[in-house]
């Protein structure tokens, strides 16, 4: 802009130094987040971390630190990955799932359904509180005896000790939401001439969804824990029983990459969950901070 | 007045008692009477846990469990601490390691316990370092995480107090990442505790663990049950400390947001 | 004449944007001299806390110089304290007021430290308060500890980004009686940021009235009342308003068209 041709440049002002007025420019409207060029330099310095941590892993091999039998190279460990991933890995994968899936579809419903009732009656919280605070700190896996005892070495034993583990987030979480719904909008809701049932499926379980997501999110991982370890323990088929499997058939690499795939499993559920908690309650992500 | 609250306040702590009570009734109870083999009355599980308790094993499995579970703990959350709250503050190394530390966290630490015994061999050194390999991630995680959402004006005041990177870290970000690294112990604790049971139950000849599993597989019922109760009341005192501890060293952060923002 | 304690010449600042760099500050001169009270009032975002950010080194500045005492300054500047605009943010929770107010004193005994705690947080009236916690005090009371802090480190220089903003009217006033006095008392030197005109007035030497951005010094205003300045009396003296219609004018907010385009006070 020339001097002169802002509005304010003829206004007899002495102690002006000729500096003119400028508006300051428009700014486009920047969608939030980082943007895509951001992102993808994020992507590549992970790939190089990882790199990196391959690297390391054969130097330590190199250095000899380790008995080289027992720690093979990435090289070997891949290829045996690859070479078996069709006649064990998959199968393995497979019934590990199975077992997570069929715990966590008995174990979402069963927890809500107490989590809200809870939630929702003082008297069944009191009644319930001691109890759960001493069920609650038994690790999970000390029930695998006790799960082998009732059911035998099967999917129900699995099953039994997965539903254990992965009620307590769930409920837990879902009763802190019930019990903190903003008194606000149940009155709002009363004032508009909801029944109490009405209220409850309209105005407190969706106050519930970012709690139970996150609550889904722990069960998850829990649940892959549990199955994994059961399969380690009792043979249960599934990728803990192919570790220790390959491990005694002398096959380190494939053991190795079972240990892998396992980790990748429950890296890709974590993701899965995370990504489904972000499309469907997005405004609530920030607001619940972003570990469980 | 007094009387009326705190018989406001008792009432439904009392039914929560009267509720657990009636509760183990019920098991003793039936187990009395269904005589199934797989539950034995609560009147003998406890006897064993006592057994287990008062007896030899207290020395020689017991014991030794929860010193394994301690030091693993400790010595995972202290590396956790150690390297998470610099690599979080430092902020460009963060997006290098993240891929890398999210997969050792989703990886069950204990799918890694039959590749331990075959490097480090059968011995507690071993079960330690799975224990602390465990329990370090999420800690590390939150560490991380805390240490990057840490109030840039809080630093800046470090800053122009003349501190340096240290001192910032030390004085000023460890401090306020602190209600975050809570929320990744009391995770870690749970973790610890899981790897603890089942590096015992899996390639061992002692422990709290392998007396469970052991028992079982000679259908000792009731020393089964007996064990699960103890390392329940482990796991419950454990709890309790790490709930007390944890209210001290954050009682600023309590009083000022109204609660924890961890678990 | 007293020496200049900061000098800043030619100061120039980008920030980069979504296509390109946008100039917050474009070459920008200001000096300001030992005990000197210099505020610096400009219209909003116009980057004045970007510049008080570049002064204390907290900012790296893309142009010009900044001298300290003579000498060229890069980092953070030395024997300096910034009070924050948001002070609630700058007091850390986990340690009390007494703490907080001792937190530069790293270099001193403990015996030492406390006594400048005590003796700062004395001048702002809050010794009864040095076991609380910040978030157990007003936001006024926490601009003290903010102000004691200041104090305690010995600062020479202590650069003010909007500190009364967030409070209230009546806190206002009684803050700026204490700065006032705390600024007599220990002979400081302060450059203070407001968006308020009369607050700028009232306390200073000396007003510097910036442009909108990129920002330079349009402006330069000796304020020459009578000190010590007075809340009611001062605001009545026929000088006190020809000053503050002055800075009216340069800012363009005498005029209707307030926030019409090309008006300075349009952001």
């Amino acid at each position: 802009m020339a001097p002169g041709t802002s509005p304010t440049a003829d206004r007899a002002a002495p102690r002006w130094d000729g500096a003119v007025a400028r508006r300051a420019p428009a700014r486009a409207r920047r969608p939030l987040g980082p943007g895509p060029r951001t992102r993808a330099v994020r992507t590549l310095k992970g790939l190089a971390g990882i790199a990196i941590a391959i690297a390391a892993w054969e130097l330590i091999r190199a250095l000899g630190v380790v008995p080289s039998a027992y720690v093979p190279g990435v090289g070997s460990i891949l290829s045996a990955g690859v070479e078996d991933f069709g006649s064990q890995l998959a199968p393995a994968i497979g019934d590990t799932l199975k077992a997570w899936a069929a715990g966590l579809a008995i174990t979402v419903p069963a927890g809500l359904v107490l989590g809200v009732v809870v939630g929702l009656s003082r008297w069944a919280d009191a009644a319930l509180r001691v109890t759960v605070e001493f069920l609650r700190p038994v690790p999970s896996v000390a029930l695998i005896p006790i799960a082998v005892l009732v059911f035998g070495v099967s999917l129900r034993m699995q099953l039994l000790l997965i539903v254990y583990a992965c009620l307590w987030p769930i409920f837990f979480n879902v009763r802190y939401a019930v019990q903190g719904v903003d008194p606000l909008l149940v009155d709002t809701a009363r004032v508009a001439g909801l029944s109490r049932p009405a209220t409850i499926r309209r105005v407190v379980l969706p106050s519930t969804l970012p709690a139970l997501f996150t609550g889904l999110r722990i069960a998850s991982s829990i649940a892959l824990v549990l199955a994994v370890s059961a399969e380690l323990i009792t043979g249960a088929p599934g990728l803990g029983k192919l570790i220790v499997d390959a491990q005694g058939a002398m096959q380190i690499p494939l053991s190795y990459a079972a240990v892998f795939v396992t980790g990748i499993v429950g890296f890709l559920l974590n993701a899965a969950f995370t990504a489904l908690d972000r499309r469907a309650l997005p405004w609530t992500v920030a607001a619940r901070g972003e570990r469980p | 007045m007094s009387a009326v609250r705190s018989g406001g306040r008792v009432a439904p702590a009392l039914l929560g008692w009267v509720v657990a009570a009636l509760l183990l009734l019920l098991w003793q109870l039936y187990a009395e009477s269904a005589q199934e083999l797989y539950l034995p009355t609560f009147a003998d599980s406890a006897a064993a846990a006592w057994d287990l308790l008062t007896g030899t094993a207290l020395t020689s499995d017991v014991l030794p469990s929860v010193g394994r579970f301690a030091l693993g703990y400790a010595i995972g959350c202290a590396v956790g601490v150690a390297v998470g709250t610099p690599l979080g503050y430092l902020r460009p190394l963060e997006p290098w390691v993240r891929p890398v530390l999210e997969f050792l966290r989703a990886l069950p630490a204990t799918a890694i316990l039959p590749l331990a015994l075959l490097v480090l061999g059968a011995n507690g050194g071993m079960r330690v370092a799975v224990i602390a390999f465990g329990a370090c991630w999420p800690v590390l995680l939150n560490a991380l995480d805390g240490a990057r959402h840490v109030d840039p004006v809080l630093i800046e005041t470090g800053r122009v107090s003349g501190l340096g990177r240290t001192a910032i870290l030390r004085r000023i970000v460890l401090p306020a990442s602190l209600p975050q690294i809570f929320a990744g112990l009391r995770i870690a604790l749970g973790i610890a505790l899981i790897v603890m049971v089942l590096s015992e139950m899996y390639g061992a000849s002692s422990g709290l663990g392998f007396e469970i599993l052991n028992s079982q597989r000679r259908f000792m019922v009731p020393e089964t049950y007996g064990g699960v109760l103890v390392l329940g009341l482990i796991g419950w005192s454990v709890s309790v400390l790490f709930t007390r501890l944890e209210q001290r060293a954050l009682a600023w952060h309590i009083a000022r947001t109204g609660g924890r923002s961890g678990a | 004449m007293p020496d200049e304690i900061i000098r800043v010449d030619g100061l120039r600042k980008a920030f980069a944007v979504r296509d390109g760099e946008t100039l917050a500050i474009d070459d920008l001169t200001l000096g300001l001299r030992q005990g000197e009270f210099l505020s610096v009032v400009g219209p909003s975002g116009c980057g004045k806390t970007t510049l008080l950010r570049c002064i204390a080194g907290l900012l790296e500045r893309d142009g010009g110089d900044v001298r300290y005492r003579g000498e060229r300054v890069r980092g953070v500047l030395p024997g300096l304290q910034l009070v924050f605009q948001e002070f609630n943010r700058s007091l850390f929770p986990w340690l009390t007021v007494e703490r907080n107010v001792r937190f530069p004193l790293h270099g001193l005994s403990r015996g030492e430290a406390a006594e400048r705690a005590r003796h700062a947080l004395a001048l702002v009236h809050l010794e009864a308060f040095a076991g609380h916690y910040p978030w157990q005090l007003s936001g006024g009371m926490q601009q003290r500890v903010a102000l004691a802090r200041a104090i305690a480190a010995r600062a020479e220089l202590v650069l003010m980004d909007e500190p009364f903003a967030s409070v209230d009217a009546q806190t206002r006033i009684a803050l700026e009686r204490v700065l006032l006095d705390v600024w007599r008392e220990l002979g400081l030197s302060i450059l203070f940021v407001t968006h308020d005109i009369e607050e700028a007035i009232l306390l200073s030497d000396r007003v510097l009235v910036l442009s909108q951005r990129p920002s330079r010094v349009i402006a330069e205003l000796d304020v020459d009342l009578p000190r010590p300045r007075d809340q009611l009396k001062t605001k009545e003296l026929p000088r006190f308003q020809d000053l503050r219609e002055e800075i009216f004018a340069l800012l363009g907010l005498d005029r209707d068209e307030l926030l019409a385009a090309g008006s300075p006070a349009a952001t």
